[in-house]
């Protein structure tokens, strides 16, 4: 949940592209908010704290303050950056030579198969009649006619460059803060970019000695020129698959200036006329709030906050005749648009009062708000030109051109109050009570009670610590428990019936289908979490050094999630409050000024953090499989154990019709039946095992691998500073973490067959087995018609460090104070230059394909960017 | 000042607001529908006929996994040549109950069971017209007894919900697989009691009628060795009310020109912007030549060459399922060139069955997605008279001679057959080239005890006797905690 400026903000998401491409853009609130605008942000974790925050704070509050104006005169900042960007790492695919000689490997080995020569059968090469040819000379591997490195063709230099202007400045009655900011990025994709400009006016207004009032508003334009970047595959390859597998002895375009086709695969888009495709979204956002601050008596203080978050998009799209697709529709325009508004009414009262050593503060309050969707979408083809792009839907000639529209209205209210003491500043104390009401429930299950409650001591104030103070400068113990709810599942509670996509023609005419699509679950209800907190803070020599130590143990009731019914249903999932997971996590924070003296400050700060998290409680009607377990970690990795290659001459009975170089399975287990042949079960429904091989594979054999989650986490941050200089340099890491196994190898595995049709393949092709090959450690050609996949054979733990960046700035002394300038400083930085791991993707920590248990779903995510700016920040 | 502040204390007190309704627009909400004639159709529409529909992916006729694809790819008549898993598992007989395309229609369809049954609930309490609510009960009856059908011939008996099961989903009430009398008697009672309120022939091209009916009853007699019932169906359908005859060529049968031919017995009919067939998609390879180049080509099905070589050199039907071709890229296909591409597994001629869509503008093509027609009653009345009577009549001769016939070949003489077995070896034969990738393959095999032999023949090592009836999905049996058994051999 993100907070900016007392507003809860949702993300709103993006419309999608309306052709068969996905998209990989994605971007969040705060790419709407100029960073320059930021005062602080806070990160609040444990349930005390985010208590006030209510519904959607389960896993944590994230509260953004812009700045606000200040008495005095005015002062102006500007701040920018110029920055150009390059791929960090690309992919390796074949060059035109390497694919020739794939591809005749690949037709050799399929051509021994076939024949039943050598270890496929026994037979000698000169009793087939029909010998092996090879697809390409050795003349024609020697000298490509074309050698087309497809990403090179896509991509380019990035430059990204950003300005900044602040004016801030007011006295007693007003102050004011006035942004503007513009932000332009041309990514390494072409034809790939983004530009944002967005402009705040903070308003504070003094109306008498009682009452203040506000104004904050954030105006945002982001506009993005989007490229199909999603992961789907053969004809919906977007330009980064399509990139990885288009033919490299293709030229970009034929002798007839058309862009070149692969005959053997005439559905796969040449990937350079993807960039053809003009595809653009407009995001307009307006976040706005005015409040009132009433302050009757000197204790009290009345607030009252109203806002509203409208997001508003426009995707436009058009495939025009020199793409694949937009040629088949004779140019094919889409355009949509969404608007999402969130309404919010907050009304606070609090009272503080101090009395001699004793603090204490009150507040209470109530919130509503309300949610509205609405969607427009229009869509046809068959233009007569591709000039009108998608500015002309109506001169379209589709038969049916389609049109969707969709609305929705949601809300929520809370009621809360908080209550704080703190004595002498060493004893604190806070307790918070808040109801919460949520219309994605049927009424009767709408409301939550949440409360919390948080201790503090500050042991280094008493009396008897006093003579450590020299060396335990800061000493504090903190607990807290508290409850928190989720609702966040959208409008669950009721049935629906829809209408679209089941009509069916009878006598020629259309008749329109209905059917239920939503199976209400009246019983669902809020989600609640529960939380322990333990931290404790020490200060040792003055603050030279920080820890920071925290524990956390948290239950989730009531968690809502799918609930798979039995199959017969006519809808056979719903939204239910199904089981109890269990979380426990710890982190150190060490910050330690290590050197300070006039010239030379150098200080650093290291985490650590690892978390855990697992099954409690099931729900009664959980359907586990065979390989389930009841306590498990709940997001899994799971699947055959695998044990080398099959040999040749090898057969395995559990396996027939083993093929050399196919990964080995292990039978390790078996299934318990009853007398009347079903499977014997325990008392969570889990089958139960003999423990024994019983030569055969089923589910029985699988087993899960580990957690998805990594093993823990390190973060270190330095800064230097001498005289004017200052140096930064932050690594952070993840350790211990299952990958299902990079591009390299998953991906070659399930589509080196495709070599027969023309697609390229990773460099690592040279380690694949074969016959010719036979110490090569990839599973072979045929690794495909193994019904049993390859198991665990790419599975492994993986670790990274990543340096994040390194910054080198310099404050350009200012001798005088009449100078106009009162501040300089230049800096240049390096965003992602290095990363340290044996992963052999791209990036163990962005790549989608080290993620996915189902290797069909393999992604080819965007390759990660390796940025250097040079920076400028003046204060006049 | 004091103004203000009441002011913001009196807005305050207004303010407060606890009304939590949600709102949708763009769906229909249960406690206003269905009311009407209309809506009641529409229920029928989306839950009756869904299931029975070839529209892109969607339907139990989708060309991408069918009933009758998933079938045939598990027989002699049918590959995939993009070698991976989906395909390979049936070809080679290695599947299990965890294969997505072999349990995929249980999956995602074995569901409209239980819709058919809440519709029935449903349409029953709607005021309407007597005649339409006979119709449409009579096509739910219809709709159930179908699926059930199809299920039943590719997995055999299996859990079949009630209505109070099926109003009741958040008790998971755990329903064992029905017993083989069980299913038969709810296949058998559904198709005979929709006969009740169907029309001979439908008005409305797409619709259920009592030919369809007849027609599936006949299939579920031969499917049950009931040849005396199937024997009656077949006669049923020879009547001239229903107006059935073969089409004069056989190409012309899949044509957009002759969509609704008199051969059709039933058809999922197709247009764009309500649903598309992707037969075309998935048969033809990426440089076969079609006069409309926009047509999507992703050189997937293919009749394997062995069974290619089975066909008389003339027979007629080669026209559509092609040998040999020049490309669009000048380059020849033929057996020899597709054999070093694509080894002599995933390989064949090209099954290319339909007639263009002109209109085709990538993925998905206009024409009816043929389901069922009469070729195949004619040959199955043949088998049927022949088994019953244990004798090869020249009436059972003259059936299956109509359809060489039509194919060009010359007709058998009494004096060409060796006997009953050989007469239904030939029935079985002249099927396979009639009917290929027309999804009677796996049933006919397995009726005529060579299903698996079939198999063996071809190189199978994996396949085994219980072979004939598919898994039950993994997650069936899971859901039922031991109360729902697997088929034997899984």
């Amino acid at each position: 949940m993100i907070i900016i400026d007392g507003f809860p903000v949702s993300t709103p998401g993006s419309l999608d592209s309306g052709n068969q491409y996905k998209d990989g853009n994605t971007d969040n609130i705060l790419g709407s908010i100029n960073p320059n605008d930021i005062e602080s942000i806070e990160v609040l974790k444990d349930a005390s704290s985010t208590a006030i925050y209510g519904a959607r704070a389960g896993n944590g509050v994230i509260i953004v303050t812009t700045k606000r104006g200040k008495s005095g005169a005015a002062k102006v900042q500007y701040s920018g950056s110029a920055s150009v960007q390059q791929i960090a790492k690309s992919y390796e695919m074949l060059d035109a030579s390497g694919f020739m000689q794939a591809t005749n490997n690949y037709n050799r080995e399929l051509w021994l198969h076939t024949n039943k020569v050598g270890i496929y059968g026994g037979l000698s090469e000169s009793e087939i009649s029909t010998p092996f040819v090879p697809t390409y000379t050795d003349a024609q591997i020697a000298n490509p006619t074309n050698n087309t490195n497809w990403f090179d063709e896509i991509s380019r230099l990035g430059f990204q460059t950003s300005h900044n202007l602040s004016v801030t400045g007011g006295n007693d009655n007003t102050k004011y803060l006035v942004s503007g900011n513009y932000f332009k990025q041309d990514g390494v994709i072409k034809s790939n970019a983004m530009e944002r400009y967005s402009v705040r006016v903070n308003l504070d207004q003094k109306l008498s000695k009682y009452v203040k009032m506000g104004i904050n508003l954030n105006v945002s334009r982001n506009e993005y020129d989007n490229i199909p970047l999603g992961n789907g595959e053969n004809e919906n390859a977007g330009i980064l698959v399509s990139a990885a597998q288009f033919n490299p002895t293709l030229p970009v375009r034929d002798e007839n200036g058309d862009y070149s086709m692969n005959s053997d695969a005439s559905f796969l888009p040449n990937p350079v006329s993807l960039l053809d495709i003009t595809d653009k979204t407009t995001k307009e956002r307006l976040l706005g709030s005015i409040f009132f601050e009433v302050r009757p008596i000197q204790d009290l203080l009345l607030k009252a906050n109203f806002g509203i978050d409208r997001n508003y998009q426009k995707r436009k799209q058009y495939m025009p005749t020199t793409t694949l697709y937009g040629a088949r529709e004779n140019g094919s325009a889409y355009v949509a648009q969404g608007d999402n508004s969130d309404y919010l009414m907050e009304l606070t009262a609090s009272y503080t009062k101090q009395i001699g050593e004793h603090n204490f503060g009150v507040l209470a309050g109530h919130s509503y708000q309300l949610f509205t969707y609405e969607m427009l979408s229009g869509k046809s083809n068959d233009f007569i030109t591709d000039g009108f792009l998608f500015n002309n839907l109506g001169a379209g000639n589709a038969k049916r051109p389609t049109v969707g529209s969709s609305a929705t209205k949601s809300r929520m209210a809370s009621f809360f109050g908080r209550v704080n003491y703190s004595f002498k500043d060493r004893y604190l104390l806070t307790a918070t009570i808040r109801t919460d009401g949520s219309s994605n429930f049927a009424e009767g299950n709408r409301w939550g009670v949440f409360p919390s409650v948080a201790a503090g001591w500050r042991f280094t104030e008493e009396e008897f610590l006093s003579p450590l103070r020299d060396v335990l400068s800061n000493g504090k113990l903190r607990l807290s428990y508290g409850e928190t709810g989720n609702s966040n599942v959208g409008d669950v509670a009721y049935s629906y019936y829809k209408v679209g996509d089941r009509n069916n023609i009878f006598g020629g005419s259309m008749i329109n289908g209905v059917y239920l699509d939503q199976l209400g679950n009246g019983n669902v209800t809020w989600e609640t979490t529960r939380e322990w907190n333990v931290g404790l803070d020490l200060g040792f020599l003055n603050g030279r050094i920080n820890v920071t130590a925290e524990y956390y143990h948290k239950i989730i009731s009531d968690l809502l999630n799918e609930r798979t019914l039995l199959s017969y249903n006519e809808v056979n999932k719903l939204i239910a409050n199904v089981g109890k997971t269990q979380s426990q996590g710890f982190e150190l924070t060490i910050n330690t000024t290590n050197i300070r003296n006039r010239n030379f400050e150098w200080t650093s700060d290291l985490t650590f953090s690892l978390y855990r998290d697992k099954w409690k409680e099931r729900d009664p009607n959980w359907k586990p499989n065979a390989y389930s377990e009841y306590n498990g970690y709940i997001r899994t990795f799971a699947g055959y154990l695998s044990d080398g290659l099959v040999q040749p001459g090898e057969t395995i009975d559990h396996m027939p019709g083993a093929l050399p170089g196919q990964v080995k399975i292990k039978d390790i287990d078996g299934y318990v039946y009853e007398a009347d042949g079903s499977i014997k079960v325990d008392k969570h429904g889990i089958p139960m095992k003999t423990g024994q091989p019983d030569g055969k594979l089923d589910d029985a054999d699988k087993v899960i691998y580990g957690s998805k989650d990594p093993g823990y986490l390190l973060g270190f941050n330095n800064t230097l500073r001498y005289k004017n200089f200052d140096f930064n340099i932050y690594f952070y890491g993840q350790f211990n973490k299952l990958s299902a196994g990079s591009y390299k190898k998953q991906w070659l595995s399930n589509n080196v067959n495709d070599l027969r049709r023309g697609y390229n393949q990773p460099t690592s092709i040279s380690d694949l087995w074969s016959s010719a090959n036979p110490n090569g450690t990839l599973p072979g050609y045929f690794q495909t018609e193994s019904a049993y996949g390859t198991g665990d054979y790419y599975y492994e733990k993986t670790w990274f460090i990543r340096c994040r960046n390194i910054t080198l700035g310099y404050n350009i002394p200012i001798k005088t104070s009449k100078h106009i300038l009162s501040n300089v400083r230049v800096y240049f930085d390096v965003n992602n230059p290095f990363t340290i791991t044996p992963y052999t993707g791209l990036d163990p920590e962005t790549d989608v394909s080290s993620d996915k248990t189902d290797a069909s779903q393999l992604q080819w995510a965007y390759p990660n960017v390796r940025t250097y700016s040079f920076g400028l920040d003046i204060t006049f | 000042m004091k103004k203000l502040l009441y002011t913001v204390m009196c807005c305050c007190a207004l303010a407060s607001c606890t009304n939590l309704d949600s709102e949708r627009y763009d769906a229909i909400n249960p406690d206003f529908f269905p009311t009407s004639e209309k809506d009641a159709e529409a229920l029928v529409v989306g839950g009756v006929y869904a299931p029975f529909r070839s529209a892109e992916y969607s339907g139990v006729f989708s060309t991408a996994h069918s009933f009758q694809v998933i079938g045939d790819m598990s027989t002699d008549i049918a590959v995939c040549c993009w070698v991976n898993n989906s395909w390979i598992p049936l070809t080679t007989h290695n599947w299990t109950s965890n294969h997505q395309y072999t349990t995929l229609n249980y999956t995602d369809y074995a569901k409209y069971l239980g819709t058919m049954t809440l519709t029935l609930d449903r349409i029953s309490k709607v005021e309407m017209s007597d005649e339409k609510k006979a119709l449409l009960i009579a096509e739910t009856h219809f709709g159930r007894g179908w699926l059930a059908f199809m299920l039943y011939d590719f997995y055999g008996p299996i859990p079949i919900p009630t209505l109070e099961d099926l109003q009741n989903p958040l008790e998971e009430i755990i329903e064992p697989r029905a017993t083989q009398e069980e299913m038969t008697n709810f296949i058998e009672t559904e198709l005979t009691e929709s006969l009740k309120g169907l029309p001979t022939r439908t008005t409305q091209f797409g619709r259920f009628d009592k030919g369809l009916a007849y027609t599936v009853l006949m299939k579920y007699y031969m499917h049950e060795k009931n040849w005396a019932k199937a024997e009656e169906c077949g006669r049923e359908l020879q009547k001239a009310e229903y107006g059935y005859g073969l089409m004069d060529r056989y190409a012309d049968i899949f044509t957009l020109e002759n969509e609704g031919n008199k051969e059709i017995i039933f058809a999922c009919t197709q247009e764009r912007g309500t649903a598309l067939q992707l037969w075309h998609d998935h048969a033809l390879p990426g440089n076969y030549p079609t006069q409309n180049t926009a047509i999507q080509k992703w050189d997937g099905f293919k009749v394997p060459w062995a069974f290619y070589h089975t066909f008389e050199k003339n027979d007629d039907r080669l026209s559509v399922l092609v040998g040999e071709y020049v490309g669009t890229d000048g380059v020849l296909f033929n057996e020899e060139s597709d054999l070093i591409k694509h080894g002599n597994v995933y390989s064949g001629a090209v099954p290319v069955k339909y007639g263009e869509d002109p209109e085709s503008t990538g993925d998905g093509s206009q024409i009816d997605l043929v389901v069922y027609r009469y070729a195949d009653v004619l040959t199955l009345l043949s088998e049927a008279i022949v088994r019953k009577g244990n004798a090869v009549t020249s009436e059972a001769l003259d059936l299956l001679n109509q359809v060489r016939v039509r194919a060009k070949l010359n007709p058998y003489a009494m004096g060409d057959v060796k006997g009953v077995n050989d007469f239904l070896q030939k029935v079985l034969d002249e099927r396979g080239h009639e009917l290929w990738w027309e999804g009677v393959r796996r049933a006919d095999l397995i009726r005529h005890g060579q299903f698996i032999q079939n198999a063996r023949d071809r190189g199978c090592t994996t396949t085994k006797d219980e072979f004939v009836l598919f898994p039950l999905p993994q997650a069936v049996i899971n859901e039922g905690k031991g109360k729902i058994i697997q088929n034997p051999g899984y």
